[in-house]
């Protein structure tokens, strides 16, 4: 059985990271939101995000899609059921990590 | 404003205030209660006739009503696609695309006791807005039919402007005065049939008067919401 110090070693690097962490959360706490919604919720810039929205993608974390509302074209993200457990995983951990330093 | 006890419960207000952010739900809900207001005048009186003209009026309002209530989200996405997402982007609030989703389980995200207890509250409160939500469409209906018995129109007028306000109020963040409007509206409701006369017959442009002071407060507060939006934000990309 794993302690929680161990637990800290596997931690998930692709979520642990501040930005990722940040897109996570919007797209966790929202249906679904598009590139420019979570470039302005998450304080990022246009390059950053895309290159972290690009690696959540690859890990199965977020789905894109490229869509139309009306004429007006979008980037959806929306987090995968992967993500979503990824994410709940990674909290639960990160709580019991908290533990060690009360 | 106390501090929010999550980052998932802040992004997810901010999700749900974003709908509103631009004032269009508003606007949109008010001028539909403007023009079910102005149909319901067009209905005539018991025992008069009206003319062929006004009939068709009345069917016509009713039918464009319909449409446009029926279709209420594809029309407002319909305005924001051309107003709002090309200004500040494209959200769906929490459990919008999807009802059958599960709450965001709070507490895995807080890391110690007393967050905790905060998130245990803010879920009291997130199941609270769906009781909130049945109350308040119950108000408005008792509301809608005793007007319907109410003698003075000005007074289904004031009562329109008070469930108009609590409609407003509701989708901000304050639900503290959205709850004083809304026992003020059943309280309102109590002095007009414990006060008029017993002869009351139902008189449906009463409703008129009181869909008038809703339709009134929500395109007023949703054109300021728009003007403001609109000043703030500049179009990113057109």
């Amino acid at each position: 059985m794993s302690t929680a110090v161990q637990d800290l070693a596997t931690l998930d690097r692709v979520i642990h990271e501040p930005a990722r962490l940040a897109i996570m959360t919007v797209l966790y706490a929202a249906d679904e939101a598009d590139f420019l919604y979570l470039q302005r919720e998450c304080g990022l810039t246009q390059g950053n995000l895309s290159s972290h929205l690009a690696r959540l993608e690859e890990t199965g974390y977020v789905k894109i899609e490229k869509t139309f509302k009306g004429k007006y074209p979008l980037t959806i993200c929306r987090l995968t059921r992967s993500g979503r457990a990824a994410l709940e995983s990674y909290a639960r951990k990160m709580r019991s990590a908290a533990a060690l330093f009360r | 404003m106390p501090p929010s006890p999550s980052p998932v419960l802040d992004a997810e207000h901010r999700a749900w205030n974003y709908w509103f952010v631009d004032g269009l739900a508003n606007l949109v809900g008010g001028l539909l209660c403007l023009l079910l207001a102005s149909v319901s005048f067009l209905v005539p009186a018991p025992h008069h006739v009206a003319s062929p003209l006004v009939i068709t009026l009345a069917v016509l309002g009713y039918c464009i009503y319909a449409l446009v209530f029926s279709r209420f989200r594809q029309t407002l996405e319909w305005l924001k696609a051309r107003i709002t997402y090309p200004r500040t982007g494209y959200a769906t609030p929490p459990y919008f695309t999807n009802w059958e989703v599960p709450p965001i389980e709070l507490n895995m995200l807080n890391l110690s006791n007393v967050a905790e207890k905060e998130a245990l509250n803010a879920r009291r409160v997130r199941e609270d807005v769906h009781r909130r939500g049945w109350f308040f469409v119950a108000i408005i209906a008792a509301a809608e039919i005793s007007t319907l018995l109410i003698e003075t129109p000005w007074i289904c007028g004031v009562m329109g402007t008070t469930a108009g306000l609590k409609i407003w109020l509701t989708t901000r963040k304050n639900e503290r005065m959205s709850w004083a409007v809304a026992f003020a509206l059943p309280f309102a409701g109590l002095y007009m049939f414990a006060f008029p006369g017993l002869n009351r017959t139902l008189r449906i442009e009463r409703l008129g008067f009181f869909l008038a002071g809703v339709g009134l407060v929500l395109v007023l507060t949703g054109a300021i919401s728009l003007v403001r939006y609109l000043r703030r934000n500049r179009a990113a990309r057109a």
